[in-house]
């Protein structure tokens, strides 16, 4: 009677290892059992336990191997058919933000929006996609300076059954025509929010009369569709973020509970004004340590709202909850140019919107094809030779290795190659970091703790505890 | 409560199966039309001759599948028309004996495939029959190919099979892989994560390890499988570490149902010493559900009355029982949300409706 | 300041020496060196006690992933 017992370990506190198994389900345990599983020692009870627990599969066991692979199996992304556009009507914008990525264009230039042929070939493509659903994003510069454009794509994908469209924008502006589809039902609005109002002039309006003209028509479209409707994102400078509070109550103010804590990333504008944006790792990582136990406390103290980290709360659900997220950035394998493509407002077609980025900012040519002769190309291929973790020597040690996943671009676009070892690569630091805070929190048994963990996961109840202990 | 079985009188012959149609224009050859009656009585006509039903009127009657049995003078609805519920009971022979069982089961065998095959090919669009029993796979080969057979004939129909899944095989595998049981999901119970635990509730020694090797073969052939864990008495504090083994090895499960008790079969006679008053107290049943639910298990409770649950967890509570065998206590008078609630069985002892709070 | 000198022979001890690189790796807060046939752990925040058990970690670790290689690609394939 073999026992396999496909377990990757780290460190936790000094006298406690966190065990991960290959599907993601795991235990905390202390030198003495990790010195029995060492030296092939494993006592009747720890079988018994790795067994039942799937931490371990025994060869005379007939469900063992087969529920193994099924755990294995819902760690992996199963790519569907294209079903999922980030479309770019235009790259001219009406605000000039300091740490814009996308090196926008002024509002008067010309040939920055789609041309007639290039709509004419995104709806040939949306007409052509095979599957019952479909999740469009208009990104831009800023799309509603061409609500036209937006109105002929949704109107061309009411076909499916499933739809999902989500309009970025500042908000500058709300005129009868940009309003018309923001009521449609299935319309989303994401939006920019950097802080109180100084922090967002400073960031991105520049004067008082348009910093008050957003935070109006923020209101506006929250009290006409719900905060659910809605979600904002600051953009924060790592040097000098905001403190924890003013930043929620910032959100707060709005009824907004999910602020998604993004530092800068040096592409396009943001790389001129923002020099030191580099390496930003230790304090940017207290920093989001420290705003999230913020967040827990707030919370406990008031239950009539769920305040979150959005990228945490994903990193949570990577942990318990496979498959309830499709978060493209983190997945693992992470295809590129499959299920989801971005088409620029020129019809290039990039993988990701990061790699569009990049690419406009001059540093490298990410581009995979075009919207009129596809992109089943060669680019495409060589992007996608490496999107796993599976291989990386690395990546095979790591006890995170079934929550993480391969953002290829991000590596790109901050050492300009791919090939670095993982703990190089601050995509590999940040989320080392960002598990080892989830896992702290896990065998925190705090109750104000567990409340914001089962807020977080979306949980009906609260459970007792998140995670076992085996002596 | 709504009445499956009529009285019948037809021409002396075979059972058979025959659809009953109110209207002429919309009869095909499988079909009885309507000629004439009133009240509860009601002459049809058709392929099997003249037959005359009694037990519920032509409205209710009409798109009805039965099973004309002119023997024993009765009729059964074997597929009502408009109901989401309807089952067809393959065998009544079954090789446990599971200390709830509501279907109390016989030595004998009464082998209707043939009739309930043809049944199926008459059911509404997109229907989808339950199969039950006894339990079905003891003619593991005749279901099956019942179920291919309606599939070629019928691919838009879905069945939901209540299984023991003790008789599932390696052999089995690429036979399960065709395209007619993707419509199938199979409905399995599983009473505890200790195998003696299980074993005892079913009545079979072994039937927890011989369950684990059906779930493999079912797995590897892609099979849809909904698990099924009765409350009662002798599993109740076990069911955590229930949700612990389904977490953590039976990921695979498209849901995990967690029943509440019918008052029906051998649960009658045993009330006392099996059901579980959920309502005072809930822990086990919502620390298992906490559980599961943390490790995306879409679990859920069938037959717990919205009311009786704590608020939390009412979301989960479906309005599982079956229109014919529903019934809502005289306390729920003035409840909001009787559209979303289970209700009651039909069978459910008077003095338990009480504890209902209209919400 | 924790220190702690492990006897762990890296130059014969493949096991030991690649569980070493893969310490440095996962820790950045370690400080990892061989001196001679012993392997130098400091870390400014972790005692010794701590930085013992962390070796005893790393060597696991590796030990674990050297066991299940030949089992994890034979999953992988019957996967793919």
């Amino acid at each position: 009677m073999t026992l396999f017992t496909p377990l990757r370990t780290r460190l936790m506190s000094p006298d406690r290892a966190l065990f991960v198994n290959d599907g993601g389900g795991f235990f905390r345990a202390g030198p003495d059992f990790l010195d029995r599983l060492s030296s092939n020692a494993l006592s009747g009870s720890d079988r018994r336990f790795l067994i039942e627990r799937g931490h371990g599969v025994d060869d005379t066991d007939p469900l063992g191997e087969t529920a193994f692979l099924y755990n294995v199996a819902e760690r992996l992304t199963l790519s569907g058919p294209l079903d999922y556009l980030i479309l770019v009507p235009t790259l001219r914008c009406n605000l000039s933000c300091s740490y814009c990525q996308v090196s926008r264009a002024a509002l008067d230039q010309k040939g920055y929006d789609w041309s007639d042929a290039t709509l004419e070939a995104v709806l040939g493509m949306i007409d052509g996609l095979p599957g019952p659903r479909i999740k469009i994003e208009f990104q831009g510069g800023e799309p509603t300076l061409r609500p036209d454009l937006i109105r002929a794509v949704i109107d061309r994908a009411k076909r499916f059954q499933e739809r999902q469209f989500v309009i970025c924008t500042n908000l500058q502006q709300l005129e009868p025509e940009l309003l018309a589809l923001l009521d449609e039902p299935e319309m989303f609005i994401s939006t920019s929010l950097d802080g109180d109002f100084d922090t967002h002039r400073r960031n991105r309006t520049e004067d008082a009369d348009t910093t008050r003209a957003f935070r109006r028509n923020l209101a506006t479209v929250v009290e006409r569709y719900g905060p659910h409707k809605v979600s904002a994102l600051p953009t924060i400078d790592p040097e000098r973020p905001p403190q924890p509070d003013a930043l929620i109550d910032a959100y707060l103010e709005f009824g907004l509970e999910s602020i998604f804590l993004r530092p800068i990333n040096y592409q396009g504008f943001a790389r001129k004004r923002h020099a030191s944006s580099r390496e930003q790792d230790l304090a940017w990582r207290a920093y989001h340590e420290a705003f999230v136990r913020r967040l827990i406390e707030r919370n406990w103290n008031d239950r009539s709202v769920v305040l979150e980290e959005s990228y945490f709360s994903i990193c949570l659900r990577r942990i318990f909850q496979p498959g309830a997220d499709r978060h493209v950035d983190l997945r693992n394998p992470n295809p590129l140019g499959h299920d989801y493509v971005v088409i620029d407002h020129d019809g290039q077609v990039y993988p990701t919107d990061e790699a569009r980025m990049l690419s406009r900012s001059g540093v490298i040519d990410l581009a995979i094809g075009d919207v009129h002769t596809g992109w089943d190309t060669p680019a495409r291929a060589t992007l996608n030779a490496h999107a796993s973790n599976l291989r990386d020597p690395a990546c095979q040690r790591c006890a995170y290795q079934p929550y993480c996943g391969r953002d290829v671009i991000d590596d790109i676009a901050r050492y300009g190659r791919i090939d670095l070892p993982r703990h190089e690569t601050e995509f590999c630091r940040r989320h080392l970091s960002l598990f080892d805070l989830a896992f702290r929190l896990i065998y925190d048994e705090d109750e104000c703790t567990r409340y914001s963990l089962a807020r977080w996961l979306r949980l009906e109840g609260m459970p007792v505890s998140f995670g076992e202990h085996w002596a | 409560m709504i009445p499956l079985n009529l009285s019948a009188l037809a021409e002396p012959q075979p059972a058979f199966v025959t659809r009953l149609r109110r209207v002429r224009s919309e009869t095909g050859k499988s079909d009885s039309v309507w000629i004439e009656g009133q009240g509860d009585s009601h002459l049809f006509a058709g392929r099997g001759g003249l037959v005359a039903l009694e037990g519920a009127d032509v409205v209710a009657l009409d798109g009805d599948v039965i099973l004309v049995d002119p023997e024993r003078g009765r009729a059964e609805r074997l597929l009502r028309a408009g109901s989401a519920h309807n089952t067809l009971l393959v065998t009544e022979r079954c090789d446990q004996l599971c200390v709830m069982c509501s279907q109390p089961p016989k030595k004998t065998h009464d082998d209707r495939f043939a009739l309930l095959e043809q049944a199926c090919l008459l059911a509404e669009p997109e229907a989808m029959i339950g199969i039950t029993g006894g339990e079905p796979t003891l003619y593991k080969h005749e279901l099956l190919g019942m179920i291919e057979r309606v599939h070629d004939a019928r691919p838009d129909l879905g069945f939901h099979v209540l299984t023991n899944a003790q008789h599932f095989e390696e052999a089995d595998v690429a036979r399960l892989r065709k395209l007619a049981f993707r419509q199938v999901t199979w409905g399995i119970p599983l009473y505890a994560a200790e195998p003696e635990l299980h074993d005892r509730i079913v009545g079979k020694p072994g039937a927890f390890a011989r369950l684990m090797e059906s779930f493999a073969c079912l797995v590897r052939a892609g099979q849809r499988i909904e698990l099924r864990t009765v409350l009662i008495q002798d599993n109740a504090a076990a069911l955590p570490e229930l949700a612990r083994l389904v977490s953590a090895r039976l990921r695979f499960v498209s849901a995990w149902s967690i029943m509440q008790l019918e008052h029906i079969g051998f649960a009658r006679g045993r009330w006392r010493s099996l059901y579980v008053a959920h309502g005072e107290d809930f822990g086990p049943v919502g620390q298992a559900i906490d559980i599961a639910r943390l490790h995306g298990i879409h679990a859920r409770l069938f037959n717990f009355p919205l009311c009786s649950v704590p608020e939390p967890y009412r979301i989960l509570a479906a309005p599982s029982i079956s229109d014919w065998k529903r019934k809502y206590a005289p306390g729920c008078e003035g409840c909001r949300a009787q559209d979303h609630c289970c209700g009651f069985f039909e069978w459910h002892p008077d003095d338990a409706l009480g504890g209902v709070t209209p919400l | 300041m924790g220190c702690v000198r492990i006897l762990a022979d890296g130059a014969n001890d493949p096991l030991a020496a690649d569980a070493a690189y893969w310490l440095a790796q996962f820790y950045s807060d370690l400080d990892v060196s061989w001196v001679g046939r012993k392997l130098v752990l400091r870390a400014d925040a972790r005692s010794e006690s701590e930085l013992g058990v962390l070796w005893r970690t790393a060597l696991a670790n590796e030990r674990l992933h050297h066991a299940g290689r030949s089992y994890r690609s034979a999953a992988l394939a019957a996967l793919a």
